[in-house]
């Protein structure tokens, strides 16, 4: 995961630790848009992604004392999105629909998918998969959570988190091709359309 | 080109950050928080704990020690007229068992088992009292413990009778030169022990 920090980062941090309001908005400021899009991600939802981010920032100040290296602030703060969302989603009780669990070798099969997807097509699609796989997918490729660490906080085996990742993989590669397709389908019909 | 998904992911995630929060809305409701828990620091709900413990570990403790020193030691504790009560029942009782103590036989059955009654009542007696003190103004008990001073008067009573009949038995068996029945309980006892050790 790239880590991006800077001194005034690390600066803002020790601020915010004396309680300094303004220190607090900047480092807001900084964070809060990939900390939604992150919310967002993870819970399909714009309101439950707000208030996830709100409380997510309150409790990352309210307790930035604990935090010993100032310069994780942001992996530390992301660490603090998705566990509320996850919180959020155990109110929801996700259900995992019980799947045939797959060998090794077929986990690790390459899903591959058209390099020219566009990141805000990828960030559409990854919100239109289901809520189970869409958490694992987000938690896994985005977040790098480990299998055994999603299980955990899911609540289910981490055989099961690796097969759910496999097929939310597959799930988001299908759709990503159906848009390529599409788009190249479309560019066909125009480019006919203007040599007609 | 074909590419693996993951590795797609990995590399455009920070380009996936699209969507654009209400930001000043947001901070709104983060600064109210930030001020609500300014308002009670932790260090406050500490204090307020341990204080709140104090008191009520004080409050328990002398609560237990008093409730430990309040020993009933007669009916007077709960009222007056009880007290009164009591009091005339206890005379009673004391002046008739010094009344038998002066001229006590031994050896007589009627009066043994008697003897034995009023120890069993004094028994009885000390019981009530430790009911009375855990229950405090239990009305049943109240009325055993004085039910408790009558009985032992009819027994006083009956001892009293039992001790004037012997007196009365000895002088006339006395008068006539018949030998007491007990001292020919006492006779037959001591034939029956020689027979016995022969």
């Amino acid at each position: 995961m790239e880590v991006i920090f800077n001194q005034n980062e690390q600066h803002l941090v020790r601020l915010c630790k004396k309680g300094d309001a303004k220190a607090q908005y900047k480092l807001y400021k900084l964070y809060s848009k990939g900390m939604y899009n992150l919310a967002v991600r993870m819970t399909n939802n714009q309101s439950m992604a707000e208030d996830v981010l709100q409380d997510a920032f309150i409790k990352a100040f309210g307790e930035i004392n604990k935090l010993k290296n100032e310069k994780a602030f942001g992996g530390w703060l992301r660490r603090i999105v998705a566990n509320l969302c996850i919180d959020a989603s155990r109110k929801k009780k996700l259900l995992f629909t019980d799947m045939e669990s797959l060998n090794e070798s077929e986990l690790e099969e390459s899903v591959e998918v058209d390099d020219t997807v566009e990141p805000e097509q990828i960030h559409a699609l990854i919100k239109k998969l289901p809520d189970g796989a869409r958490e694992i997918l987000v938690l896994r490729a985005l977040e790098g959570y480990k299998h055994s660490e999603i299980g955990e906080q899911l609540g289910i085996s981490e055989s099961t988190a690796k097969t759910q990742f496999f097929r939310a993989k597959q799930l988001l590669a299908k759709m990503i091709n159906e848009v390529n397709d599409e788009e190249r389908s479309g560019k066909n019909i125009t480019g006919e359309a203007i040599k007609a | 080109m074909k590419k693996d998904l993951e590795k797609i992911l990995q590399e455009k995630r920070l380009r996936l950050d699209v969507e654009e929060p209400e930001a000043d809305l947001i901070w709104e409701g983060i600064r109210s928080g930030l001020h609500k828990k300014k308002a009670m620091p932790e260090w406050f709900w500490k204090v307020a704990a341990i204080f709140i413990f104090a008191v009520s570990a004080t409050y328990f403790i002398v609560n237990e020690t008093s409730q430990k020193k309040v020993v009933i030691v007669s009916l007077s504790d709960i009222s007056k007229d009880l007290g009164n009560q009591e009091q005339l029942l206890k005379q009673t009782v004391s002046l008739k068992w010094e009344e038998v103590e002066n001229q006590l036989p031994s050896g007589n059955s009627e009066i043994n088992f008697l003897l034995d009654e009023l120890k069993e009542l004094d028994c009885v007696y000390a019981s009530y009292q430790q009911d009375l003190n855990q229950t405090l103004n239990n009305e049943p008990v109240i009325r055993a413990m004085l039910d408790n001073y009558e009985k032992k008067i009819k027994i006083l009573n009956r001892l009293l009778m039992e001790i004037e009949k012997q007196k009365h038995y000895e002088m006339s068996s006395e008068n006539s030169g018949r030998i007491p029945y007990d001292t020919i309980e006492n006779i037959q006892f001591k034939s029956y022990e020689k027979t016995t050790t022969l």
